[in-house]
């Protein structure tokens, strides 16, 4: 491909595409506050809909965070490569002569950043509020914060077969619940060992491997499916 | 439809062909009757349509198939013109 | 080898071919599920543990068994078609969906039965249960993905991405959810770890699990005849093989 620019280097590539869509996420605040609000929210329904027996939601606080959490990382997903796929750069980013799996990855690291993360990090906070003991706190950071490098990767593979089809909300949800359930299964198991005084540290360390897994094969399945959406 | 005393395991030289002595006794499974042919049936069910779907479809398909070569060749059979704008 | 992968790939030869076996595989197919049905039902002797309702395992366990091995099935397909662009594969891989979908179903239905009498309860969270769900919410995944596409060809190709991480997926799902069964019960309930089964019950099942296996590839190739005819009705070779009828 003769072009008098010489070609950027791929961490540069990356760094640059990673600014980009961090900068639009910044640039529309309210894309960052929705998912939290929406935990926050959904929190608040558990003990109206349980009763506000503290023991009881207690027992119940791992696996209802992590549920909300799942359900917040879908509902973002969707959004991930919309505006990118409508605004026609998604087409320029499979032209460029990067490889489309690391600019994707570049894309799903971003949006990471302004969603997980941040969820990782204010999730002490709805674990207190529904009393989740102390113990259990940094597990579930630590479990958040692995897991959901996993679920923003898989929502990202939802988001890239779904992109160009009508009403791809609910055919989205269909496909990834499925393969989100052993992120669950391990970041609750985690955190409910922590709080009962076990082990957590085998079950994160499975979440470490699971992300690490991810962030190796799904940006390969996520340029593919980009790909096979940018074509249909 | 089962009177008492006909067996259905009938013995062939000691060997027992089936478990059951009875039709009654096969309807009924000590109990479990309900069950096992309730799953046969939802299971029986799905296959054959399963099966019978496909068959029904690949016919439909063949008869528009013949038909369009039907009219095909009437179409050829008197070569007018607006017959073949008309295509 | 490379021949008969070519001609597969061939949709004239794979129609002369599938209707050839289709005619001699429909009634083997029958006659395996009567015959295993009936072994299974009225010649095994009961389980000494859980009486007549044991026998459900003839239809249970082949479905189950079928359901996970179609899903390879679709992710082989699925492989060639990305690797190769080879239509037959994508025909497959959409034939392949429902079947496995409704086979899952069975299995499911079958179990949900089978619990009744053995748990006391309809349904239980039970290790392999829940995983059949997932594998179901698999399926319909594929289902529904094939029907969103318009273009078909896009929509195989997408259908084989996420099957294939699907497959990557399926292990860790059983052995996520294979943990999370033995942290959450009382080993009391488990029926996993049964003794070796004895043979007068074993045969019934070999026998119905080649049936189930004779099930899937007729719907299978039926589905994939279905769509050929479709998709091909304005090719010669279909036109001539309709006239020499």
């Amino acid at each position: 491909m003769p072009s008098d620019r010489p070609l950027l280097s791929l961490r540069v590539a990356f760094a640059r595409q990673f600014y980009r869509h961090a900068r639009a996420l910044l640039a529309s605040p309210s894309d960052v506050a929705n998912p939290l609000i929406f935990f926050f929210m959904v929190i608040t329904l558990f003990p109206l809909g349980l009763g506000p027996n503290p023991d009881r939601l207690a027992t119940m606080a791992p696996g209802i965070l992590w549920v909300v959490a799942l359900l917040a990382s879908l509902m973002v997903s969707a959004k991930l490569f919309a505006s990118d796929f409508e605004d026609g750069s998604l087409e320029q980013l499979a032209l460029a002569p990067y490889p489309l799996a690391l600019t994707a990855l570049a894309e799903v690291a971003a949006h990471w950043l302004a969603t997980g993360f941040i969820l990782a990090l204010v999730s002490p906070l709805f674990g207190v509020m529904l009393g989740l003991p102390w113990d259990g706190l940094p597990v579930l950071v630590a479990s958040l914060f692995l897991g959901t490098v996993c679920l923003t990767l898989i929502g990202a593979l939802g988001s890239a077969l779904t992109v160009n089809v009508r009403r791809g909300g609910l055919l989205l949800s269909l496909l990834i619940i499925p393969l989100n359930v052993p992120v669950l299964i391990f970041g609750t198991t985690a955190v409910r060992e922590a709080v009962i005084g076990g082990n957590p540290e085998s079950w994160l360390a499975l979440m470490g491997g699971l992300a690490l897994g991810s962030l190796v094969v799904l940006p390969i399945a996520v340029a593919a499916a980009l790909r096979v959406s940018l074509d249909s | 439809m089962d009177p008492p005393g006909i067996g259905l395991a009938k013995t062939m030289g000691g060997w027992r062909l089936m478990y059951f002595d009875s039709i009654s006794a096969m309807w009924h499974m000590d109990g479990h009757g309900v069950y096992v042919w309730l799953a046969y049936a939802l299971t029986a069910l799905p296959l054959i349509l399963m099966v019978w779907f496909p068959i029904r479809r690949i016919r439909q398909h063949w008869r528009w198939l013949l038909a369009e070569q039907r009219r095909l060749a009437a179409l050829s059979g008197d070569r007018s013109s607006d017959a073949e704008s008309a295509v | 080898m490379w021949t008969i992968i070519h001609k597969m790939g061939s949709p004239p030869w794979f129609f002369r071919f599938s209707g050839a076996l289709v005619r001699w595989l429909l009634p083997l197919t029958i006659c395996l599920l009567l015959a295993g049905a009936f072994w299974g039902l009225l010649v095994a002797p009961p389980d000494f543990r859980q009486g007549n309702s044991y026998r459900i395992i003839y239809i249970h366990v082949p479905a189950a068994v079928v359901a996970l091995a179609g899903y390879y099935v679709m992710a082989l397909a699925g492989a060639v078609s990305l690797i190769w662009r080879i239509k037959m594969a994508d025909i497959t891989m959409r034939a392949v969906a429902p079947v496995g979908a409704v086979l899952t179903a069975i299995a499911l239905l079958t179990g949900a039965i089978w619990g009744k009498p053995t748990w006391g309860a309809w349904w239980v969270w039970d290790a392999r249960i829940t995983s059949m769900l997932i594998l179901l919410f698999l399926y319909l995944g594929v289902v529904a993905l094939f029907e969103a596409y318009e273009n078909k060809t896009a929509a195989a190709r997408a259908c084989a991405v996420l099957t294939l991480v699907g497959t990557v997926n399926i292990p860790i799902i059983y052995k996520s959810v294979d943990w999370w069964y033995s942290l959450h019960q009382p080993a009391s309930i488990k029926f996993t770890g049964e003794s070796a089964i004895d043979s007068s019950m074993l045969y019934p099942l070999l026998v119905m699990i080649l049936a189930f296996y004779c099930v899937f590839a007729v719907t299978v190739l039926l589905n994939m005849r279905a769509e050929l005819v479709w998709t091909h009705r304005e090719s010669g070779w279909l036109k001539q093989w309709v006239g020499g009828a």
